[in-house]
């Protein structure tokens, strides 16, 4: 028995998985690796880039008000309180990441909860569920978000929260589509046979099938919370300075921005970047994970 | 097609009552109170003035009443704006915001669906990766970026249009504003129009009108193009959605009396009834383009009218 099972073992081919297919589909996708790669860099320059320059981000200096970039040690200049635009766009960059990041992990959670149940259950469960999803999503959210930021303040907390539970409904939709394919699939079949809870199955077997088109969709939505966060920030509801976030340095720099257009530029170019890259991740991602594109 | 309307009414219906829900109480969870302003009242006058408009009364109870009067068509009088009515204000400043929108939502329509043609035409070539080029940057540039970017460039640098200002509506004021609002919606409308496209072309009807002999601009008009709008028309409604998001940035970035300067404004001044009557209307807009949505799907789409 055991001399059989050694000599199948060496004879079967390695299989490849399909994340290995995925991978290499991906990594053979130029633009989606350029995206990796400039994320990446984003990324470090978010995480490390506010403790390696020499100004610090709130730091004001009455002698560099509006000085130009490469003047006064400001590589990229300064603002209208002379503060540094490097550090203020680094630290922006770190608020709008980690907005984008912790929204849109809240975003997962609740929407694969629910996705999920609703999917699982069936039924008329299903169909309240989902209905209600359908009703939430023809609310005007963004009134609702500036309304939850008037009436509470401003806070960082606050705003992930609120962003984040604008954005299940998309995922909810997706999850659950997903979750009623896989229910009827021969393991989840055998996984009841064997006597698992319904719990039980949905966390074992459901939810780790659901990977593929999940993460497609948060690549996509974590640009859609930062746009969300910039968006509240460039109206004066975001962030509160003198803590900066991509949004409210563009917006303050719209404002100055005929006497230094550069304190509009650059954080609009990061900004850029960072959308853009996230975006061509997630088509690759959406490519690779994708069997009918084949 | 009368079923389908009364069963989208029948769920508009309890949604925008969800909507004035949610605002109305919101609203009211917000501390402070529409009368606490600069000038500080003397906290006697500060009750009455609450009092004269029922503000003393228990919430549940001002829910009702709000209710009712909204049920007749009256939204209640302005608390910021003198003696004006919510219905003034909006009357006033709706027309700026509709012409903005609807320019941009034809500007947009017009724009996208001739690029995703030409696109889809030449599927792979250069002209097609430039338009999914400017689709993908007018999807990842925000409308904040864009509006400033464009002032500067057109308005402060170059001096062809006016900085901002509505000018009773003049083309100049009205290029940049609309040109902002739409190229989003351009994005996206060329990349639905140029998929629907690459499939349609694909496909035995076309296959068929082509066999016939017919010339091919009536193939790509006639044939092709109409199964390729319905995820356009479909998309109205979202794109409503965003043109009134985006009409936020605009009219403030543009200095234009529309509605969208307003609602931030009254919203933190807690002009109560201003605020919800905004919202209102907006849910309303956007539950009507819904439906439009639909029905414009059904009358293109004979499988969707059967189901």
């Amino acid at each position: 028995m055991s001399r059989t099972a050694i000599l199948l073992a060496a004879a079967a081919p390695r299989g490849r998985s399909l994340w290995d297919d995925a991978r290499a589909r991906l990594l053979g996708n130029r633009a989606a690796v350029a995206g990796l790669f400039v994320l990446a860099l984003l990324f470090l320059a978010a995480v490390f880039g506010p403790a390696l320059t020499p100004w610090r981000f709130d730091a004001v200096n009455k002698n560099d008000v509006w000085a130009d970039p490469l003047t006064h040690g400001h590589i990229l200049g300064a603002d209208s309180l002379g503060r540094d635009l490097l550090a203020r766009t680094l630290m922006g960059l770190r608020v709008s990441l980690a907005v984008g990041v912790v929204a849109t992990f809240v975003s997962l959670v609740i929407g694969i909860a629910w996705g999920t149940t609703a999917g699982y259950v069936g039924g008329r469960v299903d169909e309240a569920m989902m209905r209600i999803v359908d009703v939430l999503f023809s609310l005007p959210f963004v009134f609702f978000v500036i309304l939850l930021m008037v009436a509470f303040g401003s806070s960082i907390v606050l705003m992930f929260l609120a962003i984040g539970a604008v954005e299940w409904l998309t995922m909810a939709r997706i999850v659950r589509g997903q979750t009623r394919a896989l229910k009827s699939r021969e393991f989840v079949e055998a996984a009841r046979a064997a006597g698992l809870t319904a719990h039980q199955i949905v966390l074992r077997h459901i939810v780790p099938n659901l990977l593929g088109p999940v993460v497609v969709y948060v690549t996509l939505t974590i640009p859609g919370v930062i746009l969300a966060e910039s968006f509240l920030s460039f109206l004066g509801l975001g962030v509160r300075p003198p803590m900066a976030s991509l949004g409210s340095l563009i917006a303050n720099g719209a404002q100055d921005m005929e006497l230094a257009p550069w304190l509009l530029i650059d954080p609009a170019l990061i900004m850029a970047a960072t959308l853009m890259s996230f975006n061509f991740i997630g088509d690759g991602l959406r490519d690779a994970l994708d069997p009918k594109d084949r | 097609m009368l079923g389908l309307i009364a069963r989208r009414l029948f769920t508009a219906l309890p949604t925008l009552f969800l909507v004035i829900t949610a605002a109305f109480f919101l609203m009211r969870a917000a501390p402070g109170n529409p009368f606490q302003g600069e000038r500080q009242l003397p906290p006697e006058i500060e009750a009455r003035v609450m009092a004269k408009y029922g503000f003393d009364r228990p919430l549940i109870v001002q829910y009702g009443t709000y209710l009712a009067d909204v049920a007749h068509g009256d939204l209640g009088p302005s608390l910021k704006y003198k003696d004006k009515s919510v219905g003034d204000v909006l009357k006033e400043n709706f027309g700026v915001s509709l012409v903005l929108g609807l320019s941009a939502l034809i500007v947009a329509g017009v724009t996208g669906i001739a690029l995703g043609i030409a696109a889809a035409l030449r599927q792979n070539r250069s002209a097609d990766y430039l338009v999914m080029a400017v689709a993908v940057a007018g999807v990842c540039i925000p409308t904040f970026v864009t509006a400033p970017l464009l002032v500067l460039l057109f308005a402060s640098t170059l001096q062809w249009l006016p900085n901002a200002g509505w000018n009773n509506g003049a083309l100049p004021n009205l290029i940049l504003p609309v040109a902002v609002l739409a190229l989003p919606q351009i994005a996206i409308i060329s990349r639905l129009v140029r998929a629907g496209m690459i499939e349609s072309l694909r496909s035995n009807f076309v296959r068929t009108a082509r066999a016939k002999g017919l010339p091919d601009c009536r193939v790509v008009l006639r044939h092709a193009l109409p199964p390729a709008l319905i995820p356009v028309v479909t998309y109205l409604g979202p794109a409503c959605a965003g043109l009134l998001t985006g009409s936020l940035i605009v009219e403030r970035v543009f200095a234009l009396p529309g509605l969208g300067k307003f609602f931030v404004i009254s919203a933190l001044q807690r002009d109560y009834t201003v605020v919800m009557g905004m919202v209102i209307v907006y849910a309303a807009l956007i539950l009507a383009l819904n439906l439009l949505s639909d029905l414009i799907v059904a009358a293109l789409d004979p499988r969707v009218r059967l189901s």
